[in-house]
């Protein structure tokens, strides 16, 4: 028995041991890297020029805001924050990790929409977070929406089922260029697709609710009021999105509401394209949620020129 | 709790050390820690069907007692049917109600009647028809004068709900686990460094093979209308090979499971897989129910000593109802008669027997026609899986238009980009080169200890970096 325990201890000690160099390497690789997922967060930490424009929100920031458009039309540098399936909170974390690096900036666009406040319970392509759940803000937002918090406090786990960390992980030893279509330009990647109306179908079929979790909201505007509070100028957008399926969203307009009333309440602004043009004809669309690449561009050009002429960054 | 969670990572220790450091105890005292961890290991599920077991349990071992108590055959009689009415009768209700009830209205329906039959709400009892079939063996055992009754409350209810077996088997015999049970084990660090391999085994087998190739299967299955031929024909070998990877990995990990304990449970696969016709399939498939049939449905009705005729409709039998003891639905019932269908010509021709030797014996690899057989055996497997993971007959047909499509040409091409191709070789290595023994990572035949250590290091490393998102056992719903 004892042979049997001792045996055991030392193999899973040797294998712990090994888990541990593994994962330092992994971390070091990817939080140097330039790979896809890792350079949202990398390049927060080596951006060369100040950004005085910040946008902020889910995939419908990133994929709908182009920074290059911005940056042309505003005179001034933009850089884009938007991740995937961000809600409220996780936003405001992602603010604060970048200021941990940046100044603050004079204006922020928070693209919002109906699921902003949405409390969901599971993080969307968890591994990306995974080489920086040393710094205890990320840790703690992912711990909070639901990761297994072994993967914050014992380190050689932290990589268990990440088979992406590893394969970029490799690609980085053995200088293997990635995909550059799918790489973000300061924050911004369009997508040039086609409307899916199969899948269109499908979600329709669903009974689609908004669902607003009054914590968020109450937590959000406390923190909107933070960043008024520092100087900095805010405006809410609501993007376009596919005028027929908004149609399947109970309690849209509600929704509208509260985002009006919350800009008046921060001094803030609040366009929405939820029924503009855009939102319209699905040629502008490759989903319900996100517009494709030349409406994207269009779209950016409109909103860089009404900022211009609001003169809000003046 | 499922054997490749966090919980059972704490609880399996605990459970063992208590186990062992129970050893000077007496022997009541280890088996009644045994039971105790069994019932909560069950109740995880649902607590409330832990009552069902118990009173299972409770009317098998008193139904045991007072058949060999009986003093005359009629009283052994009611005995031995009360406790088989019983049985049937809860696996009728919780398992098969619904099925009878439904199928019922469709034919109602069918020729013109309005009816809407009262179908029951409940949740099927987690490892009903695995605990069922041991109560039942007992019991028939007894009636039949093969084994005595068990005076011992707490050793019956071990043999009935032991953990590791309790929820997707292997299907114990009490004549094989109830010694065990009642005699006072040793620990015995072969047996335990064996187990713990054979646990290792079965946690690469369901994380890694099994769990990855769910994914490409619901993809490609959940929708077969919108799917090309060559992509169904990898969904249906990629299923081959989870539901291969999730049963005897979940069969594995029992097994490893019980040698910690100082308990060998029934061999459950025997690599099936290298079978080189249908025959040598079941005979390597699901070992402990296949028996289990074969003893206590096939031999009572005749077996083959009442001529082909009769083992022909015998052999129908046997199949039909192991389909349906795998679900209440008409695919299953179509599984167990396609795969008797297939059967019954090698047994019509006594050709059912002709491999019965471990492939390739004394050779390093098989041989050219050894290849083929496996092949086509494994093909013709896959085809019948189809039937099996298919939620309606309609679908399985959908399946079968697409593979017999022409797209599926370029199934051997695409395959090769799937991740899960590699992991399946490198099992496939591991279990042909072990096949002649109890599971693919028994390399205890490896003398150095380091080269051991690199082998165990080699499948931790494909379950740390490629263990897909856990998913349920399959065997589970059973």
């Amino acid at each position: 028995m004892s042979i049997f325990l001792l045996r055991l201890s030392v193999f899973l000690i040797l294998f712990t041991s090994i888990l541990w160099g593994v994962e330092r390497l992994v971390t070091y690789e990817l939080t140097t890297s330039n790979e896809v997922y890792f350079d949202n967060w990398n390049e927060l930490k080596l951006l060369k020029k100040k950004p005085d424009v910040l946008i902020i929100g889910n995939s419908r920031a990133w994929i709908h805001y182009n920074t290059d458009i911005l940056d042309s039309l505003l005179e001034n540098e933009t850089y884009n924050l938007g991740m995937d399936g961000m809600t409220s909170i996780q936003q405001e974390y992602r603010y604060k990790y970048y200021r941990q690096f940046n100044s603050k900036p004079k204006l922020i666009i928070f693209n919002v929409d109906d699921e902003t406040y949405y409390n969901r319970k599971e993080i969307l392509q968890p591994q990306q977070y995974f080489p920086y759940l040393d710094d205890s803000l990320i840790s703690s937002q992912c711990i909070r929406m639901g990761l297994f918090p072994m993967r914050v406090y014992f380190p050689p786990v932290r990589y268990f089922e990440a088979d992406i960390c590893f394969e970029a992980m490799w690609r980085c030893l053995t200088n293997t260029p990635c995909d550059e279509s799918v790489r973000k330009r300061k924050g911004f990647l369009g997508f040039d697709r086609p409307w899916n109306e199969a899948t269109y179908k499908q979600i329709i079929s669903k009974n689609l609710i908004a669902k607003f979790d009054p914590s968020l909201m109450k937590r959000h505007e406390l923190f909107l009021q933070s960043l008024r509070n520092e100087g900095i100028e805010l405006l809410l957008v609501f993007a376009p999105q596919f005028v027929d399926y908004t149609k399947h969203i109970a309690h849209h307009s509600t929704i509208l509401l509260y985002y009006q009333n919350l800009a008046k309440r921060l001094g803030a602004g609040f366009w929405d394209y939820s029924q503009s043009d855009y939102s319209k004809s699905k040629d502008n669309f490759f989903e319900q949620h996100h517009m494709n690449l030349s409406a994207s561009n269009r779209y950016s050009i409109e909103i860089g020129k009404r900022i211009k002429e609001s003169q809000i960054l003046n | 709790m499922i054997f490749n969670s966090l919980e059972f990572l704490f609880f399996l220790p605990i459970v063992f050390a208590l186990y062992w450091l129970l050893n000077n105890k007496r022997l009541v005292i280890q088996n009644a820690l045994l039971l105790i961890a069994s019932y909560y290991f069950y109740q995880c599920w649902d607590y409330r069907f832990l009552f069902l077991l118990v009173f299972s349990t409770l009317l098998d071992y008193v139904s045991g007692i007072k058949i060999e108590e009986a003093n005359n055959i009629k009283n052994k009689k009611i005995w031995f049917w009360l406790s088989i009415s019983f049985n049937l009768g809860f696996l009728g209700v919780f398992k098969y109600y619904n099925f009878f009830a439904e199928s019922f209205t469709d034919l109602l329906v069918g020729i013109g009647f309005k009816v809407d039959l009262w179908t029951l709400k409940v949740i099927l009892p987690v490892g009903i028809s695995f605990y069922t079939f041991h109560g039942l063996s007992y019991i028939i055992d007894i009636y039949n004068g093969r084994i005595k009754a068990t005076r011992n409350f707490i050793d019956y209810s071990v043999f009935v709900s032991f953990f590791p077996l309790l929820v997707a088997g292997p299907i114990e015999r009490a004549t094989h686990l109830l010694p065990q049970i009642q005699k006072k084990r040793k620990f015995d660090f072969q047996l335990a460094a064996d187990g713990m391999r054979q646990i290792l085994w079965g946690l690469f087998k369901k994380m890694v093979i099994a769990d990855n190739c769910a994914t490409y299967v619901n993809d490609y299955f959940d929708h077969p209308g919108d799917v090309s031929g060559d992509k169904l024909m990898i969904g249906a070998i990629f299923f081959a090979f989870q539901i291969y990877g999730d049963f005897s990995g979940y069969s594995d990990i029992a097994l490893g499971t019980a040698k910690l304990f100082g308990i060998r449970l029934l061999k459950n696969f025997a690599f099936p897989y290298f079978s080189r016709d249908i025959s040598e399939f079941w005979r390597r498939w699901h070992i402990s129910l296949s028996s289990w049939f074969r003893d206590y449905l096939y031999f009572p009705l005749g077996g083959s000593k009442l001529g082909k005729k009769r083992a022909i409709i015998n052999t129908l039998i046997i199949f039909t109802v192991s389909g349906f003891w795998h679900g209440a639905n008409w695919t299953f019932i179509a599984w167990g008669v396609a795969n008797a269908l297939l059967f019954i010509p090698l047994l019509v021709f006594d050709l059912n027997r002709i491999n019965i030797d471990t492939i390739g014996e004394n050779r390093r690899f098989p041989l050219i026609t050894d290849l083929l057989k496996m092949g086509i055996t494994f093909f013709i497997v896959c085809l019948l899986w189809v039937l099996f993971r298919s939620d309606n007959l309609n679908q399985a047909f959908q399946i079968y238009s697409g593979i017999f499509s022409k797209d599926v040409i370029w199934a051997p091409f695409w395959i090769l980009y799937k991740k899960p191709f590699y992991f399946i070789l490198v099992m496939l290595l591991f279990e042909w080169f072990n096949r002649s023994k109890d599971h693919g990572l028994q390399i205890d035949g490896i003398k150095s200890t380091a080269l051991r250590w690199v082998a165990y290091l080699f499948i931790l490393h494909f379950i740390f970096i490629y263990g897909a998102k856990s998913q349920e056992f399959i065997y589970f719903q059973f």
